[in-house]
């Protein structure tokens, strides 16, 4: 112990912090003694009396509109069945009870309360009808536990008519979740069971549709009542869109083409704004609100057609014929075009040493024929040898002026198609380019493949003289207070070079398609104003394969032939662009001219309508 | 009837060591680790996430490790700890140093490091390196140096970088734990008077500064809603009057095992680890809370008792340094719960859930006990 003498000192004061850490203890002794002892009765009474409640509150969503104020997307309340666990006498029997007044199994109601807070209300049924909440209010005294409560959940008036623009909600899931924050981008804000939006303008427009989150801090009595709110949250319902979409034009469109498959696009050639938009196969996108039922929703998964793709954005199409007024258009801007602009089709033509046969529509030919009657007719031969003449490289640096091979800027979700060119085919077929490639490719047919949503940009750039738009569906978005926060100009995101107007040529070869007397759009020939338009009929099958004599009923259906039709009117000031796809029709493009006229009349009729 | 001699070269057989350890230390140790446990479990059973729900078995685990790591720190001379202090002390630097350029942030503090599914908080780790840098620094001084400036100096340097970097996650409260830790050592192993008053005045003049300059708003508010209730705002005010409620509710006998846990604390989103005491309080009254401080007291007492019969400079400033660091960790921890200090986030030591906080705790037992160990093998 010797050693230890010299910390003498030291020791003492650790004593002293001993004796000092001992005193504070006593002090907090005390306070608890004040606390626990003699105040506890007071402080057990405000316990009692006094829960706090946390409630989160996630304002209404925002609003879709048309372009005439027409609702697209609103939000409707609706009754859902909670159960708190704690509340119930008998857990079994108020479940049993209630499976027998809503008519829900027993057994799935059992499974949507295992494992959950005893104390917290469980979902037990969503969206029930009034005749349900009258039963179930009826039986309160044997259904104790068991509460209602309103939410709101999305109703899409028409929604049948643009389940693709708009898309719909889903629950989130914690896989959802958990997907996002690995992908960075973080879903702060959203709990399971939330909902987001999936497909169309509900996903893309998710942060300006959702309503603000927050905490209400509530004091609670013994039986539930709200006392008083401690920390009120100002609901912040989320930001309305209002688009560039005509609703009734819209659901014309879907009713006129609703027997067939495929897209069609109508446009504003003058600013790129969407006046219609749908793709067929179509779904009920109401039937994703509220309760969804396994046979409405295998019905959709199940289809071989896939209802869900947005086929105007998504799909790619060879763009067959309609490819020829792009055609045209790289024809006259080359320099061979002044010295010879007239070929003899006789039906077929043979290129190369093993004499390979491209053949035109026209079996027997459309004799000698200028480029006007070469678009006017769809003359596939003359379009081989001018193809022949410019190259690939030459169409290729046209075509993509037009903007295909890329996304138009409508929406992230968006397939850019593909513009075949010379490095492309090296690069992913490994295989020089052929002349027959380009045969092919100057009839719209090969490697070539476009979105119809392209089909509208190029169509609108033919209709205004050059300007390629960028399309757009949303036109403002609005804050629940009616602020606007945001309104799309027109974008111009290319113009086309054409110092010698030959725009002003094609625009009257697609003229002559519709109203000249041989034209191949004919049927799209209106009396009230000038239509102009080209056809397409796009081979799936190749040639070679199914022969000329093709008989629609002995292809299968995946292999018959798709129809195009792009037209604009009026002639001298375009109000609208548009384009029809119908996917595996196995009808001429021709066909689809009337179906064009109905809705170009349509929507001009009911321009002036408003107007007046 | 060995000799001592013999004893130091065996290096302690097993059986030796289980007879001369300090079994009160021990066993009150692994009785607050329990009630932790219990008490987290009690605090948590309710919430609706699975994750909190489930930190009870994280925290049991921990204790399985804690008794393996007792084991391990006790078979280690502390000697070997003090003199690797530096290298720790540069391990925990670079820590914090990585915490404050990418740490994960929680609450809005940066305090955290994930090391694939494990996440340390090295502000934990830096407040027993601080009492083995200062062990290794005086330990070794002659007595007539302890008392100079300049010898201060050294261990200060060390302190100062932690102590920022701490502060800058921001965690107010650890960092004055850290700098609080020094200054009390540095006091108990006998400074001047001169120093002693030179220090309390420093102390005050710092006060309105610190909160001029260094103090966030929140920090602020905090201490002011401590002084005056009715400034603060919903969110602190609520804390502290909500835990008070829980407290006083649970009366002498308290409420009983988890049946306090859905009333009154609801609110509090740290209630299984910084307001773990009021959840105590609520279940298990006035007697529980004093049966919880007096087993506190003891742990306490001990690292204070065991630092006075050391028989070696550096074991006697360690066990000082370790009983000081829980003196303060409980003193703020209870005094936040019951309202008498600001809310800061420290933990309840031992008790409390949180991995780094618990594992510390632990090692520093661990070093106390082999402190009290080897005291007669010199």
């Amino acid at each position: 112990m010797a050693s230890n003498r010299r910390f003498y000192s030291s020791d003492r004061r650790i004593k002293v912090c001993n004796i000092t850490f001992a005193l504070i203890m006593i002090i907090f002794a005390s306070r608890l003694f004040y606390l626990q002892v003699i105040k506890g009765e007071v402080y057990l009474e405000r316990s009692k009396n006094n829960t706090i409640s946390k409630q989160r509150i996630i304002s209404p969503r925002g609003l879709i509109y048309d372009k005439n104020g027409y609702e697209l997307a609103v939000n409707r309340p609706s009754i859902n069945v909670y159960l708190t666990i704690e509340k119930t006498k008998n857990l079994e029997k108020t479940l049993s009870n209630l499976s027998s007044i809503v008519k829900v199994e027993f057994k799935s109601l059992i499974k949507k309360i295992k494992n959950k807070n005893r104390y917290k209300p469980v979902l037990l049924l969503r969206d029930i009808n009034q005749k349900t909440l009258a039963k179930v209010q009826e039986n309160k005294f044997s259904l104790r536990g068991v509460t209602t409560d309103h939410v709101l959940v999305r109703k899409y008036p028409f929604g049948r008519s643009y389940p693709h623009l708009i898309g719909y909600l889903r629950e989130i899931d914690t896989q959802d979740i958990t997907k996002a924050n690995k992908n960075k981008k973080k879903l702060t804000n959203y709990k399971k069971g939330n909902l987001i939006g999936k497909e169309g303008l509900e996903k893309t427009h998710e942060r300006f549709l959702r309503g603000g989150v927050g905490i209400e801090r509530r004091e609670v009595d013994a039986h539930g009542r709200i006392k008083r709110i401690i920390s009120p949250f100002q609901q912040k319902p989320g930001n309305n869109l209002h688009l560039t979409i005509d609703l009734k034009l819209q659901r014309k469109v879907s009713e006129l083409f609703s027997a067939y498959e495929g897209s069609i696009i109508a446009l504003n050639p003058n600013s790129g704004a969407i006046l219609s938009m749908i793709s067929h196969p179509n779904y009920d996108p109401n039937i994703f609100s509220g309760k969804l039922s396994k046979k409405n929703w295998n019905s959709i998964i199940s289809n071989d057609s896939n209802p869900l793709m947005n086929r105007a954005l998504m799909g790619t199409y060879p763009p067959g014929s309609i490819f020829k007024s792009i055609m045209a258009f790289a024809f006259l801007s080359h320099p061979e075009f002044k010295e010879k602009n007239e070929f003899y089709c006789n039906g077929k033509i043979n290129i190369g040493k093993r004499k390979q046969t491209f053949e035109c529509w026209k079996e027997h030919g459309h004799g000698k024929m200028g480029l006007k009657d070469a678009i006017a007719q769809s003359c596939d031969v003359y379009f081989y040898k001018a193809g022949k003449i410019m190259g690939i490289d030459h169409i290729a640096k046209y075509a993509s002026q037009f903007g295909l091979g890329k996304k138009t800027g409508l929406s992230k979700i968006e397939n850019s198609g593909l513009l075949p060119t010379k490095v492309w085919k090296k690069k992913v077929e490994r295989e020089r380019w052929y002349l027959g490639d380009t045969l092919n490719m100057s009839i719209g047919q090969g490697y070539h493949k476009m979105t119809p949503i392209q089909a509208a940009s190029f169509t609108s750039a033919i209709a205004n003289g050059g300007k390629i738009y960028q399309p757009y569906i949303v036109e403002k978005i609005t804050n629940s207070s009616g602020k606007q926060i945001f309104k799309q100009k027109p974008v111009i995101r290319k113009r086309i070079h054409d110092e010698n107007r030959f725009l002003e040529k094609v625009r009257t070869f697609l003229k002559e398609t519709v109203n000249g007397p041989k034209g191949t759009g004919k049927k799209a020939k209106s009396n009230s104003f000038i239509i102009s338009g080209k056809t397409g009929t796009a081979q799936v099958a190749k040639l070679e394969i199914t022969g000329r004599k093709r008989n629609p009923e002995e292809l299968a259906k995946k292999r018959r032939d798709h129809s195009w039709f792009i037209a604009f009117a009026p002639f001298k000031k375009p109000k609208i662009a548009l384009v029809i796809l119908a996917e595996n029709s196995g009808l001429q493009g021709s066909y689809f001219g009337s179906m064009a006229k109905e809705i170009i009349e349509f929507y001009m009729k009911e321009k002036r309508g408003i107007r007046n | 009837m060995r000799s001592e001699n013999n004893m130091s070269q065996k290096n302690l057989s097993l059986s030796s060591l289980a007879n001369r350890i300090d079994l009160t230390l021990l066993i009150t140790t692994i009785l607050l680790c329990l009630i932790g446990v219990f008490m987290i479990y009690s605090a948590t059973f309710l919430d609706e996430n699975v994750l909190i729900r489930n930190l009870w078995k994280k925290q049991l685990l921990f204790f399985v490790i804690a008794l393996v790591l007792i084991s391990i720190v006790l078979s280690i001379h502390y000697r070997h700890f003090v003199n690797l202090s530096l290298v720790f002390y540069i391990l925990v630097l670079s820590l914090l140093l990585t915490v404050y350029f990418s740490g994960d942030t929680v609450y809005g503090s940066k305090r955290w490091l994930s090391f694939g599914a494990l996440r340390i908080q090295p502000s934990e780790i830096a407040k027993i390196v601080v009492i083995l840098i200062y062990s290794f620094f005086l330990g070794t001084l002659e007595r007539s140096n302890v008392l100079s400036f300049r010898v201060i100096f050294y261990p200060t340097l060390f302190l100062i970088p932690l102590a920022i970097l701490v502060y800058k996650q921001p965690d107010l409260g650890t960092s004055i734990v850290i700098i609080l830790i020094a200054v009390i050592i540095l006091l108990a192993i006998g400074v001047t008077r001169r120093l002693l008053f030179s220090f309390l005045f420093i102390g005050c003049a710092s006060i309105p500064l610190s909160w001029n300059y260094l103090l966030k708003p929140y920090q602020q508010q905090r201490i002011l809603t401590l002084l005056s209730p009715e400034s603060g705002t919903l969110g602190t005010q609520w804390q502290s009057k909500q835990s008070i409620i829980a407290i006083g509710s649970g009366k002498i006998m308290g409420k009983g095992h988890l049946g306090g846990t859905q009333s009154s604390l609801q609110f509090l989103p740290e209630k299984h680890s910084d307001f773990i005491f009021s959840v105590i309080c609520e279940e298990y009254g006035f007697i529980g809370a004093i049966a919880i401080l007096m087993l506190l007291a003891i742990i306490v007492q001990r690292c204070f008792d065991i630092s006075m019969k050391a028989t070696d400079e550096h074991g006697k400033i360690l066990a000082l340094g370790i009983g000081i660091l829980f003196a303060l960790q409980i003193v703020f921890n209870i005094g936040m719960t019951i309202g008498i200090f600001p809310i800061v986030g420290i933990t309840l030591p031992l008790i409390s859930y949180g991995g780094s906080s618990f594992i510390t705790s632990i090692i520093a037992i661990g070093l106390v006990m082999s402190v009290d160990l080897r005291r007669k093998t010199f």
